[in-house]
């Protein structure tokens, strides 16, 4: 098939270049200007600017209650934004960050589902079985890869379809309770899920696990040897194949790695959030997670910037809608547009000649 | 004499970064001649070829087509005034069928016409090439797939038939057919010239001849009035520099590596290997020697274990047998240009375990012993920390080098290890280099800088066409022993060697 050959050669031209270190000037420039576009979105529509800037910013950071939303809004997408980022920093277009994060919920659940409540030990375990889902999932387009030369960009993107699929099946068949009419599976015992940090917040463990993974993250890529030849990997395969290493390990271990962080995601979703695998709980986390990672210049700490700002988006957008009316999806208005900017912006400043990247990472 | 289908008229080229590849060449091309254009790799060339079809503009002087100057600004503009080029690699649509690869150029009714398969056939047979129009190209020998881009270079019209070292990818018996086919061309009012570094081919074969030396002509003139030995010295010149030769003398140590019977396939832009027999003993410094593009990637390749030979055997003599590399490929295979000055230099010693602290790595003694190896190969950066992208092309040359060297390897392998630095760089690589062989390390260097490579080899091996066209040691290493056996390629060993020795 040489037409689809030469498209996924297109595309994998495209996302490198999405990859090159981005000049701060752009990405700020983006994102300032989503938020510009966004009020006068919302002026557009009749509501009163001020007022909505004002629930926007108590929506967000206005109390315990708002910056604990904000953050759990955060945390998957910073996740499946430091599963992607490491497998693109090694030099594989990991797209399937929205499969792994569904596998990650499956994993959450199956424990409790196999064993039962078996007390304190359910909610560890569900951690391990969840990024071990993940984790299989994106070896799947490794070795699809290794073992036959498959474009890990197509197959991980529609393995995304593949896992949603799956858990609409789970949720209808296998996994819902009898008599139950839900598309849910149970729900998990107290002892199984991640409680309430502070009371009256919905701050979870998973929130702090996720900062403490970003930075697991950065010290993976600073400053250990792993890190060291992933990125030698990532920027210059030809250099590591003339040191006489092999490609193929790398290939299986950071896609491993990255799905199991991408699973991690999913799984902090049932165990903080939703204590149960219930259908449609994600929409579309996994392809936000990837905009982050891309946006954040595939920098761990800067995937924590950029994801609370989603996370912050996210949640003035439900103040917005409770007080003012103002439709909640304009969250996903926001969350997109910073990206369309990004190649807005980076394309007037080609054209132009001026620099559109840092020289280096 | 008529005026000159096509004319260089005092031409010069210098490139954006001051390098001069034509110093005041004229060229003349006449219909009804096959023209070789002779020179070592370097020589100006292939600027030449690319200022004819409009790659490159010339700095000075012009181009003239019959007589009247005309400007190319781009290939597409020589195409209009007749001019067709063949590249070395071949730029065909592997998947589709001769017929459809010529119709793709063709222009005006004559892309209508290449539907009919009977059309192209009476095309392809006004050059007597035995070529089914509807076989894929992609199926074809290399042999045949050049052929196409001949056959699709004279589809428009075309007066000026332009190849880049034709016959480097090709067999004895297949450049006798290349020529026949040149010929016919030459015969139906084509000006054909083929740019060579191979003399009996262009004796055989050819009408009129340039030599360029160092982007200067120097010589041209008919073939019936020169001989092979005045083309040979004109190719390779006779200064022999009298610089002394480095390192001790040396009795070469145990065999680390044979290769018996390697071959590999030839490819399109690669004339692959055939039939080496070499082996490489612990203390020695082995040259190879060859016009750039006769088989020394391949060779490389094989050494470095990238490639597996089609047929024959490599074998390392022990298990702790360990090659060091300097590529030709600095910028994709030297370095990993984002990493630090200190992360390239010691990537292989990182990654064999060193500068561990508690798991992690001890930035402060890479850095310690980079500063080391950065002060030892005058390595010229801000800092090790600085990526080796910000440096000089001559400075990361050093990394790469210092690196192979601090390897403790038993086998170094470096290709061209002095391009890009100044004299006293070099001077200083070939000397580390020969105190490694001094000190029992087995030293290849591939280069097509002879005299570099008489001065620092204990013997020197010579390719041309991927064949191995004999070796000289000793006193026997000399410009005049060694330039035939470069140019003179294709002939069984006996026959260049009696040559060498006459």
């Amino acid at each position: 098939m040489p037409e689809l050959t030469s498209h996924t050669a297109a595309l994998r031209r495209l996302l490198a270049k999405l990859s090159l270190p981005l000049s701060l000037r752009v990405t700020l420039g983006a994102f300032a200007g989503s938020l510009i576009l966004g009020v006068a979105l919302i002026a557009l529509l009749g509501f009163p600017v001020l007022s909505a800037m004002r629930v926007a910013g108590e929506g967000a950071f206005g109390d315990a209650r708002a910056v604990a939303d904000t953050l759990v809004f955060m945390t998957p997408r910073l996740l499946v934004a430091l599963g992607a980022l490491i497998a693109i920093r090694g030099g594989l277009f990991n797209l399937g960050g929205e499969g792994q994060l569904q596998m990650g919920a499956i994993g959450a659940i199956l424990p409790f589902l196999a064993f039962g409540n078996i007390g304190p030990l359910l909610m560890p375990l569900a951690i391990v079985s969840g990024a071990l889902c993940g984790a299989l999932w994106g070896l799947i387009p490794a070795v699809l890869k290794l073992w036959r030369g498959a474009d890990e960009i197509i197959v991980t993107l529609l393995m995304n379809f593949v896992a949603i699929y799956f858990v609409k099946y789970l949720v209808q068949g296998p996994m819902r309770p009898v008599g139950s009419t839900f598309n849910m599976s149970a729900q998990l015992p107290r002892e199984g899920i991640f409680v309430p940090l502070i009371d009256g917040t919905r701050l979870h463990l998973g929130v702090i696990l996720a900062v403490v993974i970003a930075s697991a993250v950065w010290v993976l890529l600073q400053h250990t040897a792993f890190g060291l030849k992933l990125r030698a990997s990532g920027q210059s395969p030809g250099f590591v194949r003339l040191q006489g290493q092999s490609a193929g390990r790398m290939v299986l271990s950071s896609m491993a790695l990255s799905g199991a962080i991408g699973g991690l995601a999913g799984t902090f979703e049932v165990l903080g959030v939703q204590y149960r695998l219930i259908d449609g709980f994600s929409s579309g986390l996994g392809f936000e997670g990837l905009a982050v990672a891309f946006l954040a210049g595939l920098e761990p700490f800067g995937a924590v910037i950029v994801s609370l700002y989603f996370g912050a988006i996210n949640s003035a957008a439900l103040s917005l809608q409770s007080s003012l009316s103002i439709p909640a999806a304009l969250a996903d208005v926001l969350s997109g547009l910073p990206i369309l900017l990004l190649a807005v912006i980076s394309g007037v400043m080609l054209t132009k000649g001026k620099p559109v990247w840092t020289s280096t990472r | 004499m008529p005026v000159p289908i096509i004319q260089l008229d005092h031409v010069s080229k210098r490139y954006p970064n001051g390098f001069l590849a034509l110093d005041n060449v004229s060229l003349a091309l006449h219909t009804g001649e096959i023209h070789a254009l002779l020179g070592e790799n370097g020589a100006g060339k292939s600027t030449l070829l690319n200022i004819l079809y409009g790659v490159h503009e010339p700095s000075e002087g012009g181009v003239l087509i019959e007589g009247r100057e005309v400007v190319h600004r781009r290939p597409a503009d020589a195409i209009a005034n007749g001019i067709g080029m063949v590249h070395q690699h071949f730029k065909l649509v592997m998947p589709f069928t001769v017929s459809e690869n010529l119709a793709l150029v063709a222009k005006g009714a004559r892309r209508s016409a290449f539907r009919r398969h009977a059309d192209v056939r009476a095309f392809i047979e006004r050059f007597g090439v035995d070529l089914d129009p509807a076989a894929v190209v992609g199926q074809l020998p290399l042999a045949l797939q050049q052929r196409v881009e001949i056959l699709k270079a004279l589809v428009n019209e075309t007066r000026v038939l332009l190849l880049d070292e034709p016959s480097t990818i090709l067999t004895p018996a297949e450049i006798d057919n290349l020529y026949a086919t040149l010929r016919r061309v030459r015969d139906q009012g084509t000006a054909v010239a083929v740019v060579t570094h191979n003399v009996d081919e262009v004796l055989a074969n050819t009408d009129r001849y340039t030599v360029l030396k160092r982007g200067r002509t120097n010589g041209t003139g008919l073939i019936a009035d020169t001989d092979s030995a005045q083309l040979v010295e004109r190719i390779v010149g006779h200064a022999v520099s009298n610089a002394a030769r480095i390192g001790a003398e040396r009795t070469p140590g145990a065999e680390c590596l044979a290769l018996r019977e390697v071959s590999l396939r030839p490819s399109s832009g690669s004339p692959g290997l055939h039939q080496i027999d070499l082996t490489l003993s612990a203390g020695e410094v082995v040259g190879v020697a060859g016009v750039e593009g006769n088989g020394q990637t391949e060779l490389f390749d094989l050494l470095a274990g990238q490639r597996q030979p089609d047929s024959g055997s490599l074998r390392f003599n022990t298990e702790e047998i360990s090659v060091a590399l300097v590529p030709q490929d600095r910028h994709h295979e030297g370095l990993s240009l984002d990493l630090s000055v200190a992360q390239n230099l010691l990537y292989p010693r990182i990654m064999l375990g060193e500068f561990r602290h508690g798991g992690l790595l001890d930035h402060g003694a890479i850095g310690e012993q980079a500063k080391v190896m950065i002060e030892l190969s005058d390595i010229r950066t801000q800092s090790h920390a600085t990526p080796a992208r910000s440096l000089s092309g001559g400075n990361q040359q050093k990394i790469v080098l210092a690196r192979a060297l601090d390897q403790a390897a038993s086998v170094v392998v470096v290709y061209q290890p002095t391009r890009g630095l100044d004299v006293a760089a070099a001077e200083a690589v070939l000397t580390r280099l020969a105190h490694a062989a001094d000190n029992g390390t087995c030293v290849v260097v591939i280069s097509s800088n002879i005299e570099e490579l008489i001065r620092v080899s204990d013997r020197i091996l010579v390719v041309n066409g991927g064949r191995v066209t004999g070796e000289v040691n000793g006193a026997d290493m000399s410009l005049k022993a060694i330039g035939p056996l470069m140019t003179l390629g294709r002939q069984p060993h006996s026959r260049v060697l009696e040559t060498a020795d006459a």
